[in-house]
């Protein structure tokens, strides 16, 4: 059965491997294509919409990130205020006392959120951070999106040995303890950066932290992909292009493919979030963007050992941070819920 | 079954043969790393250098020290570069710390998860569905430690319920509960939040189905039904699922915890080792946690085989 | 010899026959002579060195039988022979010292015999935790070889009034820059960098705990210098510039000198370690480089692999963060850092690259005066100090500070903290 509309509409489950996700195609109404009627049921999902609308809203913010730093705080993200002195209200502030604790909240323009420990003005760092974070996110999300369809399109059609070989490098990736895995390769990296022939990456690339997390989870999706389409090729229309003649290659892209997109997306809204978290929890632990670049989980790493005298410092960054991932997630479980309202994709690592 | 073990014991062992050998090759790469360097002092001179090489075998090439290191872990008699101190039984000093931590999260996961899952079931559409379901999906979008913070300002900055920091051993029983609640709570949130989800839209799934009808036409409680028959259906499958997410938070989110309330388990023993750029102790942790894995993905996939026969025929997993 | 510390090269640089020795080469060391009749030993130099009696009083210096096995004895450690001895041991967990019943008997004059009975030292990794339980006084006292973490520090200066005082340690932060590569082979460009780095803004960053300064021989040192700080010659025509460490830093001419060396633009990397503070200072350096027309990137490298990597001519670091703590209270021991002979290819001290035949020269003429007369020589040093400041070889900026921290059962004015060994427990008395 084809997304647009042909065939009949049996609805097969199967468990695409241990407790991972239950995707099943889903059923649909003859004469209304099954896309269609998703996108109507996400319009009437009103929840969805609004947290959607809320992970939109802190990526609008942050993409905003030079206007605000040019234009209202009239300072970069870099830039080091510890000495100077503020006039707040009649009463000269310093922005960095003389015992190393910044500033609170001003309330204007100039930091607004207050300062780092570092002098620098946290509204400012807390919005090019947001950029730094979410621009990470997506790009793991896509890495891993596209590394775990084509492990688990060629593992699932062509079984046997590519199939063993895949399972067991995936396996591999499964096992190898998350954290330990991104903090020694973050380390490492860092520290010496890539060169692969033409592809070379300093130790403060984006792009290393990127890569690592996106690696992470692609056995969490290449798993389920494999099993649907270990089921999706015994079907009769796989059998049908067979019969035809028609390369592997194009019944795989061609087919297959098509039938997956539904996991897929609902994946990709998952993965968003989960991505994100990591990249925060990697540079929490100082593997993940070096400083003094700024992303969400530095500045959580910054704020830490002054929670107690400066919360927002932590706070700030955390709110921005739940509030993306709470939207994408929410938002990613009313796609789930619209094409297709039985299935149970589990969240969350 | 025999045979399907057997399979499977053959993929672990090399899956921890590559994570091992993976491990020691990305400390081999780090520029600079060589050990010797770190071990010589500050004020050494390249002859000083070489000896230290010499003495612990960093002339050697990697392939001979690799089997050196292997052969020192699978003996226990495998050393920490930086601390001179026998690896195995700092571990054995650690280990309770995080299987405390651990298993204690377990348990409130699998509690909570299931009292909040079959509650939002069974009010499904209704406000109380709602506010589980947004605190579920709060559960799941924020970083563990993120919530170890706020829970240290709140319930010990501010309120003095918890102490912020440490552990205390199981002989005193009050005092080590004292220091782990809100650990458990950090990282059970997370897992909370999800089999919360799950095994509400399970109760949902089963209230339309037709037995149930038919057994609630026949008088007997909805409650007890519907309990009975979730429960029945899912229990397996969410024990097992948690004995992966064990194995992942072993290697995972147990690590960022144990660092953010300071308590001396085997994470924190890592994120530090690494730290000093340690092979040592980084490996057989890493080890471990690989391990840990792969013995629950094995469990959880006998569970499943013997339940389900469609998966034992397909072959590789 | 092998001993697992890094002060190998004390031994190997000035006994006759050591580096022999530890390559292998000889199974004794030649240069150490010893008559058992008499019992005495001589000890022959390389080179007159006159602090080497600092050398043999490390404490790592022990003398021991040829053939003594080298094995670690942290579960296990031998007998000691001062006020107190160690008398159980859990490794990273505690471990107990208790009176020595021996030692009053050896009447040493001027060495306190101790007063408490038993001192019990559990590791607490989380200095937060720390300063707590020294606030509240459930522990006796802050480890002094700790920093008071950021966010108690005002806390504890209030609340801990009459048991707290920030100590002057022998020890100097500063940022090294390397002398003999673009940028900083040119003296405008280090003079520029000398005047965009505020000591003041230093040490908010460290919260408060380091203690300003320009010089690099800290004050408990013979020999340290004093005064306003000459900042180098950006007239050119030999006067110094004055400036007092309160000043702010002076972008507008720090951009004026570097516009003059031609180097607006010039690319420079700053190394650090990942630890705080030294990473904020460092931080705090790039922008400040940025600030005043270098292109400069911050360059955060894992503390494990910080000494070897930027000792490392092949990577050739351009400038960072360095620090010097006494070995010894000889100012030799910390010219080891501006000496030419110091310069090695691997695990390098001297990352200024520093070649100056004038401190050479003086260098190795005033190592050779005995430390018993090191008071006669200590305007030589000073003059030294003013010296390598007007070259602007390395901008020396904070003294370490170490917290003596003591609970309220403490007497507080008893207790003796040394500038190299920290706090002296057996100065320790309990109140009442």
């Amino acid at each position: 059965m084809t997304l647009d509309g042909t065939g009949t509409g049996r609805v097969p489950t199967y468990e695409g491997g241990v407790g991972l996700p239950v995707v099943p195609v889903g059923p649909y109404t003859a004469g209304v294509g099954a896309y269609r009627l998703a996108l109507r049921r996400l319009r009437h999902n009103y929840t969805a919409l609004f947290f959607g609308s809320l992970f939109l809203l802190v990526v609008v913010l942050c993409l905003l990130a030079p206007v605000y730093a040019r234009y209202i705080a009239h300072t970069g993200p870099n830039d080091q205020h510890i000495t100077e002195v503020l006039n707040l209200n009649g009463k000269s502030v310093d922005v960095v006392s003389l015992t190393g604790v910044p500033i609170g909240p001003t309330w204007h323009s100039r930091f607004f959120l207050g300062a780092d420990a570092d002098g620098r003005d946290l509204a400012v760092r807390l919005l090019y951070g947001g950029r730094t974070s979410l621009a990470i996110g997506a790009m793991a999300t896509a890495v891993t999106i596209v590394l775990a369809t084509i492990l688990g399109l060629v593992a699932g059609y062509y079984r046997g040995w590519a199939d063993s070989l895949i399972s067991r490098a995936l396996d591999i990736v499964w096992a190898y303890p998350v954290y330990l895995l991104a903090i020694a390769l973050g380390v490492s990296l860092a520290t010496g950066g890539i060169s692969i022939g033409p592809i070379q990456l300093n130790g403060g690339s984006i792009f290393l932290p990127t890569l690592v997390i996106g690696i992470v989870y692609v056995p969490y999706v290449a798993r389920p992909v494999r099993g649907e389409v270990l089921a999706l090729r015994e079907r009769e229309f796989v059998e049908a292009a067979r019969a035809l003649g028609t390369s592997n290659l194009r019944i795989m892209v061609g087919e297959i493919l098509p039938n997956l997109t539904s996991t897929i997306v609902v994946f990709v809204a998952l993965q968003l979030a989960h991505s994100i978290i990591l990249e925060a929890a990697l540079s929490f632990l100082g593997a993940g963007v070096q400083p003094p670049a700024a992303s969400w989980g530095t500045l959580l790493s910054a704020g830490a050992p002054l929670f107690t005298v400066a919360p927002y410092l932590t706070l700030a960054p955390a709110t921005l941070l739940v509030a993306a991932c709470l939207g994408v997630n929410i938002f990613g479980d009313g796609l789930r819920e619209a094409l297709d309202p039985r299935a149970t994709v589990r969240a969350g690592r | 079954m025999g045979r399907f073990l057997l399979r499977r014991l053959a993929s672990a062992a090399v899956v921890l043969f590559t994570v091992s050998v993976l491990t020691f090759l990305i400390f081999e790469v780090i520029p600079n790393g060589n050990p010797a360097l770190r071990l010589a002092g500050r004020t050494a001179t390249p002859a000083n250098i070489a000896a230290v090489e010499k003495a612990y075998g960093f002339n050697k090439p990697v392939y001979v020290q690799y089997l050196k290191t292997m052969e020192e872990v699978f003996t226990g008699r495998i050393v920490s570069y930086a601390q001179n101190l026998n690896v195995v039984s700092q571990l054995r000093q650690d280990l309770p710390v995080t299987a405390s931590l651990v298993l204690g999260a377990a348990v409130v996961w699998l509690v909570l998860g299931i009292v909040l899952g079959l509650t939002a079931g069974l009010h499904a559409g209704g406000p109380i569905d709602k506010a589980i379901t947004v605190l579920n999906f709060l559960g799941i979008s924020a970083p563990s430690f993120v919530i170890g913070y706020v829970l240290i300002y709140l319930l010990s900055f501010k309120l003095h319920v918890f102490p912020s920091s440490g552990y205390v051993g199981l002989s005193d029983p009050l005092g080590w509960a004292d220091h782990l609640v809100m650990p458990w709570f950090s990282l059970a949130i997370l897992y909370t939040g999800i089999y919360s989800q799950v095994l509400r839209a399970s109760v949902v799934d089963t209230l339309s189905e037709d037995h149930v009808r038919t057994a609630k036409a026949k008088g007997l409680s909805r409650r007890r039904v519907l309990v009975h028959h979730v429960l029945r259906t899912s229990l397996i499958p969410i024990v097992s699922l948690s004995g992966l997410d064990i194995a992942a938070v072993l290697g995972g989110s147990a690590i960022i915890i144990e660092v953010v309330f300071n308590l001396p388990g085997i994470g924190n023993y890592a994120s530090q080792a690494i730290g000093a750029l340690d092979v040592p102790p980084v490996l057989v942790i890493t080890l471990f946690g690989a391990f840990a894995v792969v013995i629950f993905s094995t469990v959880a996939d006998i569970l499943y085989a013997a339940l389900d026969p469609r998966i034992r025929a397909t072959g590789s997993r | 010899m092998k001993v697992g510390w890094g002060g190998d090269s004390f031994y190997t640089s000035n006994i006759v026959g050591a580096a022999a020795y530890q390559a292998g080469k000889s199974k004794t060391i030649s240069g150490i002579v010893t008559n058992d009749a008499t019992g005495q030993v001589i000890i022959h130099l390389l080179a007159p060195y006159g602090a080497f009696d600092n050398v043999l009083a490390f404490p790592s210096s022990g003398l021991v039988p040829t053939g003594t096995a080298m094995t670690a004895l942290s579960t296990s450690p031998p007998p000691g022979v001062g006020s107190y001895m160690i008398t159980s041991v859990k490794p990273n967990v505690s471990f107990t010292l208790e009176k020595n019943p021996l030692f009053a008997g050896f009447h040493i004059p001027g060495i306190p015999v101790g007063y408490v009975n038993t001192v019990q030292v559990t590791v607490q990794t989380n200095a937060d935790t720390e300063a707590q339980d020294v606030l509240n006084n459930t522990s006796d006292e802050f480890d002094w070889g700790d920093v008071i973490p950021p966010a108690y520090v005002a806390q504890v200066q209030t609340q801990a009034k009459g048991r707290y005082t920030p100590e002057t340690l022998a020890a100097t932060d500063y940022f090294w820059l390397n002398t003999h590569i673009a940028p900083f082979n040119n003296i405008l460009a280090r003079e520029a960098a000398n005047l965009a780095v505020s000591r003041v803004a230093l040490q908010r960053l460290a919260s408060g705990q380091i203690t300003p300064t320009c010089y690099y021989l800290p004050p408990s040192i013979v020999g340290a210098a004093s005064g306003a700080c000459p900042l180098g010659d950006p007239s050119g025509n030999g006067s110094f510039t004055a400036s007092s460490l309160g000043s702010p830093a002076d972008i507008a001419l720090a951009t004026k000198l570097v516009k003059k060396a031609g180097l607006t633009g010039a690319p420079v990397t700053v190394w650090t370690e990942n630890r705080e503070p030294f990473e904020a200072f460092v931080t705090y350096l790039n922008s400040q480089l940025n600030a005043i027309g270098f292109k400069s990137a911050l360059k955060v490298v894992s503390s494990g692999v910080f000494d070897p990597t930027i000792g490392s001519a092949k990577v050739d670091p351009q400038a960072g963060w360095g620090e010097w703590s006494q070995d010894y209270p000889n100012p030799g021991d910390f010219y080891l850092v501006l000496d030419a002979r110091s310069i090695e290819p691997v695990n390098n001290l001297n990352l200024g690259y520093v070649n100056d035949p004038h401190i050479q020269s003086t260098i190795i003429r005033l190592d050779k005066v005995q430390s018993s007369d090191l008071p006669s020589v200590a305007s030589q040093w000073a003059a030294l100090e003013k010296y390598v400041d007007s070259k602007d070889y390395q901008l020396n900026f904070g003294y370490e500070v170490s917290p003596l921290f003591l609970s309220d059962r403490v007497d507080f004015a008893t207790a003796v903290f040394q500038p190299v060994f920290g706090d002296d427990w057996s100065t320790f008395e309990l109140k009442g």
